[in-house]
């Protein structure tokens, strides 16, 4: 291990900031910061973030040579412009033993210029466990056409700061964001950014004896739109990344994150000492994996880190680790994070002879991942990788709910990475067909000469849909009483018996069966109407909005296919009324059929219904596409079948 | 994300929406659980909990650990003993690394004093047993405390005792868990219970009942709801009050209004308008309202701090007002029977209703109109149905009176109104406005006000597709608020609808097929049911004329009207030369339906289930 490189993630977690910053005074207010009322193109803005400054100080910059700390000091300037605007003003502020809050200060300055500080009693720092704490500050006589000014500082212990700076706003419009990156002359850092909804990010550099100060900055920027399955804020927020790739001296160049090999290799050596201590961990494995054949041991190994140690939250870095960690804590406490219990799960399969690699995954729901930059903050969780028949399969110890060789939708199709510092590996995480995400129903019921329906009914739900149901309630008495609630609220005027449900995790499947039968007072006698979508549908359409308005694209949890089929017999004496329209739709985005057959001589009907998403991302030119299909299965489901008394 | 909540409240409360199923849960069973509870002389409290939980599924792990411990600046931890034993009877200590603290602070509240002592034991498979023993030493703001006895998990033995009451001690056990008994002593209680089943409330059961029952005990002179009255007042003394900023703002906000309810309603527009919603929770602070003057200087404060603000705005002006407890929460309501401050988690103002001119739909009780300063919408006449329906103690002039606020269910709902000209070939258009007031008015002004119009129109579709036929094709919307009494919202557009009715053959009248909504609770849910059905009672009114492309069409025997002291359901349907007009109304009276008003309940549910089953029926001339 080279000492030098542990030594910007760890060792300086001992050394306590040196130098503080004097607080800054807050820049005067312009003339236009007092005369604006409203922002252009955003309007009904309740507030507007007239500026959002940045000025991080890299570890050897100027006058904090010496100290091992870097700050990041924030200024953000807001104003009120309507009266529901006035409920942008608390602010709650993140921050914890390793980014420490500094320096805070805060003021109203009221529409005649009145200056009404922010009294210390106003704000609060409270703990959230885990050295995490949130402090929130409540303004003073915050009215329409004031200025809410706040400035803050965050010390870090380490020189690394490899979160993006944000420009862009979730509620609001910001009207200038800018950061200044002042870094140290022996520094090589690389630049990156994103931007959409038409913004642009600008930049200027400059060099001193200090080092150099890079600016960045972007004007008017409008609120993110959040749009019903809209893509997550990172995907559209202008943002701007400094990424360390090396520090240069006159002895030696210590490698960061210049590609993916020495940023594998940096997090590689936070990994080794937890891997090292690990007294009692093969034996265990041994005695785990048992006499079986390969796969049957894998899977004992599996099941016993998924199951029987428990997963917490980490905290800082996904894919990092406390290198004061250890293997044999990890599996004597029955406990880790993510990262921990993939270790363990290495350390495992190594001891029963299965060689496997750790494979970096990225949530789709926490943005687009960008892996030309080698940046392991992209990262959320760590997969272990196994061949099993000549076929690589991806354990995923985390989360009980998951079969050997699943992983949440979240993670299909993303880029992920071997962190292999001699060899990475960039690959994408397989996405599951959408046949194999299924839900269907199969639904039977006869109607009596009195008018009562009755019958069985089935579901099952195979895949990712099996995955959001499997081990929610902790017996199966209750898993069958909460499928009892949900079939009596999809079928109001059935009583609904003898339910059992079935969950299958190693086969990602759940089998829900069912007896329903009509209430005696809810029967009519004389006619009976059915809704044949149920209990899956009938469908709400979910993009109510004309294309014409619609700004982003759309991101679906995962490609699926949902199925109904329902056979329904009568007796003599009624006749069918009315039925749902055949109906297909081959869209780009997607494929509907229903369909319904009638046996006149067996007075059957049997009714089908089958739409398919075959993907999860659609561009915003796709969006009529998507909106057409579900408003064709939504009109299709709003058809009842309807049996009449001759 | 504040507009995305509004907008998923509106449609929720006006759509009739569906999820598969809740979150993970989990159910261990309580080997043991012992609370004891001492009162010392001092007014202090020792509490002391002896727990043994076994865990019986994948999930209970997860849900017992981190096990929390409340404190708050008046409850210290004296003693903490935790440990697991697995299944093999290996028995592993918590260590002190294993304690963590955090401070919890509601949705609502900006910081709270509430903070919670984790235990997070170390893991264990299926099997194992988790124990805990702590004690907490409080000294109660008020002398008084409660114990929620039942829980979803299963508990094999349960024993409360609490002692040492002395003076004025009393209890109650409130809320059904058979199996329960109770053993009064000399100033204290035990209850003891074996084999408690897990409880799984039904939907629309009481809050409380995820709890089965509560002890609830206090002890002391502040006995009855009058020494509840003067106890809070006690505390009202500390505060300082009269101070010359506040009277000058209340002079200020009269002056040049001459009557009664101008003055009323420019003060309480302050303190609702210009004071802003902020919670800040410490200690004693969770009781005692903040001085108003800091109130009026600052410009923000929580419900007690814009209630005693307002309070003494009022008073300034010439009109009596009184702070009132009351309980905010649509899914419960306080004890009345047990006299206490706990069930109090709200404040609002009382003021005597005479003399202001009020509609019949204002919210008075007992002679007292019910003003809530944390209320951004609406005027005088309207109270959020959150504090309908609840136990108000009006603490006035040292005395503590309780009365209970009215339901006023007329303005809460909806009124849509849908004018169709229906073509041969089963096209229609026409135009639709819904009229939204109450509640659901409330929170569509709030997305108005806040949202961008892009938003609040996509919003006005979500609602609108709650309410008119799939596939319809909305134009020309547009939206207003209408300033005043109760939360009141005008939406409209032009409807087209590519196929409201298709015709059975050439020459036919197609047929209407008007979309129909259950808004009444399901019959089904009082099926075996022995818990009250808490639900929020509503009015609302549908109407559609369909002008037909035949004349002479009839439409007789369909109407229904169902009502009675819980609820109603109507229909009427009419033809009058071209047009069709079918009108719904659905209400439901009461919030709290007790077993005994089930029948009632099913009886208008009943009817608007089996009417909204039923295929419009219309003939002209002589095709059925």
């Amino acid at each position: 291990m080279k000492p030098g490189l542990l030594t910007f993630f760890v060792l300086l977690t001992a050394v306590p900031g040196v130098l503080r910053a004097q607080t800054p005074e807050f820049p005067p207010i312009t003339g236009e910061e007092r005369a604006l009322t409203s922002v252009p193109g955003e309007p009904n803005a309740p507030a507007v973030v007239l500026f959002r400054k940045g000025e991080f100080l890299m570890e050897g910059y100027g006058r904090l040579f010496g100290s091992f700390d870097s700050h990041l000091r924030a200024q953000t300037r807001v104003k009120i412009l309507t009266e529901s605007g006035k409920s942008n003003g608390e602010i709650a502020i993140a921050h914890s033993d390793f980014a420490r809050l500094e320096g805070f200060s805060a003021r109203t300055v009221l529409p005649d210029g009145t200056i009404v500080p922010v009294p210390a009693r106003n704000s609060s720092a409270r703990p959230r466990g885990e050295g995490t704490f949130v402090t929130a500050v409540a303004f003073p006589s915050v009215q329409v056409g004031a200025i809410l000014d706040y400035q803050y500082e965050l010390v870090f212990d380490s020189p690394i700061f490899i979160e993006p700076w944000y420009f862009s706003d979730e509620e609001m419009p910001v009207l200038r964001s800018e950061i200044v990156y002042k870094i140290a002359s022996d520094w090589r850092m690389r630049y990156w950014s994103r931007t959409s909804l038409g913004v642009k990010i600008e930049k200027e550099e400059a060099s001193s004896s200090k080092g150099r100060v890079l600016r960045v900055w972007a004007e008017d920027l409008p609120a993110i739109p959040r749009e019903p399955l809209g893509p997550p804020f990172a995907d559209l927020a202008a943002q701007v990344l400094l990424l360390p790739e090396a520090r240069i001296s006159a002895t030696q160049t210590v490698r960061l994150l210049e590609n993916w090999s020495t940023a594998t290799y940096l997090i590689e050596q936070l990994y080794e000492p937890v891997r090292q201590r690990d007294k009692g961990v093969a034996k265990r494995a041994r005695e785990i994996a048992g006499s079986g054949s390969r796969l049957q041991k894998i899977e004992a190994l599996y099941r016993f880190v998924r199951d029987e140690i428990a997963t917490e939250p980490g905290t800082g870095l996904s894919v990092g680790v406390d290198p004061g960690g250890s293997l044999d804590k990890i599996l004597s406490g029955r406990r880790g994070n993510n990262t921990e219990k993939a270790l363990l799960l290495q350390a495992m399969l190594k001891a029963i002879d299965v060689d496997s690699a750790l494979v970096w995954a990225a949530d789709r729901g926490r943005g687009l991942v960008d892996p030309h930059i080698p940046n392991p903050s992209w990262f959320d969780a760590v997969f272990v990788l196994v061949a099993v028949n000549g076929q690589r399969v991806l354990l995923d110890p985390a989360d009980p709910a998951l079969a050997l060789g699943q992983f949440p939708a979240g993670y299909e199709g993303t880029p992920a990475l071997v962190p292999n510092p001699t060899k990475p590996l960039g690959l994408f995480i397989p996405t599951k067909p959408l046949e194999q995400n299924l839900r269907r129903t199969d639904l039977e019921l006869t109607l009596d000469t009195r008018g009562r329906l009755s019958g069985r009914g089935t579901l099952l739900l195979t895949g990712h849909p099996a995955r959001e149901k499997i081990r929610r309630e902790a017996d199966p008495a209750r898993t069958a009483a909460d499928w009892k609630e949900w079939l009596e609220s999809r079928f109001r005027d059935f009583q609904i018996a003898e339910v059992k449900a079935v969950e299958l995790v190693e086969e990602s499947k759940v089998t829900v069966t069912w007896a329903l039968g009509q209430r005696e007072e809810e029967v009519l006698g004389d006619e009976v109407s059915l809704v044949p979508s149920a209990p899956l549908g009938p469908l709400t359409q979910p993009f109510v909005q004309p294309a014409a308005e619609r700004r982003t694209g759309v991101v679906i949890e995962y490609p699926d296919r949902e199925e109904t089929v329902l056979h329904l017999c009568w007796p003599e004496g009624w006749k069918l009324e009315s039925r749902p329209r055949e109906t297909t739709l081959n869209a780009a985005a997607g494929w509907l059929a229903v369909s319904t057959e009638l046996r006149e001589g067996e007075r059957t009907l049997v009714y089908t219904r089958r739409r398919d998403l075959p993907q999860r991302d659609f561009l915003p030119q796709e969006y009529e596409a998507i909106r057409s299909l579900f408003a064709g299965l939504e009109t299709s489901d709003a058809q009842k079948i309807v049996l009449i008394r001759r | 994300m504040k507009q995305l909540r509004l907008v998923s409240s509106l449609v929720a409360l006006l759509a009739a929406a569906s999820a598969m199923a809740p979150a993970p849960a989990a159910a261990a069973t309580v080997l043991e659980r012992a609370i004891d509870v001492e009162i010392r002389p001092d007014g202090s409290v020792s509490e002391r909990t002896h727990l043994r939980v076994r865990l019986d599924g994948p999930n209970d792990f997860a849900h017992w650990s981190p096990y929390p411990v409340y404190l708050d600046q008046n409850r210290t931890l004296e003693k903490l003993e935790a440990s697991a034993t697995g299944p093999d009877g290996k028995t592993l200590k918590v260590s002190r690394r294993d304690l963590d603290t955090m401070q919890v602070a509601g949705s609502y509240e900006l910081h709270s004093s509430r903070t919670f002592r984790t235990v997070t034991f170390p893991s264990v498979p299926v099997g194992s047993v988790l124990a805990l023993d702590f004690e907490v030493k409080e000294t109660p703001w008020f002398p008084g405390g409660e114990i929620s006895l039942g829980s979803r998990d299963a508990t094999e033995s349960l024993r409360v005792t609490v002692r040492g009451g002395g003076a004025g001690w009393r209890w109650r056990l409130d809320g059904a868990l058979p199996g329960v008994t109770a053993q009064e002593s000399a100033g204290g209680v035990t209850v003891t219970a074996s084999h408690l089943p897990g409880l799984m409330p039904p939907d629309r059961a009481p809050g409380s009942a995820d709890d089965g029952a509560v002890l609830r005990y206090a002890w002391g002179d502040a006995a009855g709801w009058d020494g509840v009255g003067r106890w809070f007042e006690g505390l009202l003394t500390q505060v300082p009050r009269n101070a010359e900023p506040v009277r000058r703002k209340a002079r200020e906000l009269i002056a040049s209004l001459p009557g009664k309810r101008e003055r009323l309603e420019a003060l309480l527009d302050f303190a609702r308008r210009q004071v802003r919603y902020v919670a800040v929770e410490v200690g004693i602070g969770g009781y005692r309202p903040t001085p108003p003057q800091q109130v009026v200087d600052r410009l923000w404060g929580d419900c007690k701090d814009k209630a005693l603000l307002l309070t003494d705005l009022l008073r300034e002006a010439g009109i009596e007002a009184w702070p009132v407890l009351i309980r905010f929460d649509p899914e419960d309501r306080v004890d009345r029977e047990f006299p206490s401050p706990f069930q109090f988690n709200h404040m609002i103002v009382a003021v005597p209703a005479e003399g202001l001119s009020l509609g019949k739909d204002a919210p008075v009780a007992g002679g007292f109109l019910f003003l809530d300063a944390t209320q951004s919408i609406g005027g005088l006449d309207w109270l959020n149905p959150g504090v309908q329906d609840q136990e108000a103690l009006v603490v006035k002039n040292g005395q503590g009176i309780l009365v209970r606020t009215p339901i006023l269910n007329a303005v809460e709902g909806s009124r849509l109104t849908v004018d169709l000209q229906l073509a041969a070939t089963g096209e229609a258009t026409g135009t639709v406005r819904l009229d939204l007031s109450g509640e659901p008015g409330a929170l569509f002004a709030r997305l108005h006000a806040e949202a961008k119009p892009q938003d609040v129109d996509r919003t006005v579709r979500q609602v609108f597709a709650a309410f008119l036929p799939a596939g319809v094709s909305l134009t020309g919307i547009r939206w207003q608020s209408v300033e005043g009494g109760a939360p009141d919202v005008r939406v409209e557009a032009q409807v087209s609808l590519p196929a409201l009715g298709t015709a059975a053959e050439a020459g036919a009248l197609p047929s209407v097929p008007l979309p129909v909504r259950n808004e009444l609770p399901a019959p089904g849910l009082l099926d075996g049911r022995t818990l009250p059905v808490v639900v929020s009672p509503f009015s609302n009114r549908t109407t559609w004329r369909v002008t037909l492309p035949q004349d002479a069409c009839k439409a007789e025997g369909q109407d229904v009207a169902v009502g009675n002291d819980v609820g109603a359901f109507q229909q009427k349907v009419s033809v009058q030369g071209k047009v069709l007009v079918v009108e719904r109304q659905a209400e439901l009276r009461r919030r709290w339906i007790e077993p005994a008003a089930f029948p009632a309940l099913k009886e208008v549910a009943l009817a608007e289930s089996r009417t909204n089953k039923r295929r419009l029926r219309l003939s002209c001339g002589g095709t059925p």
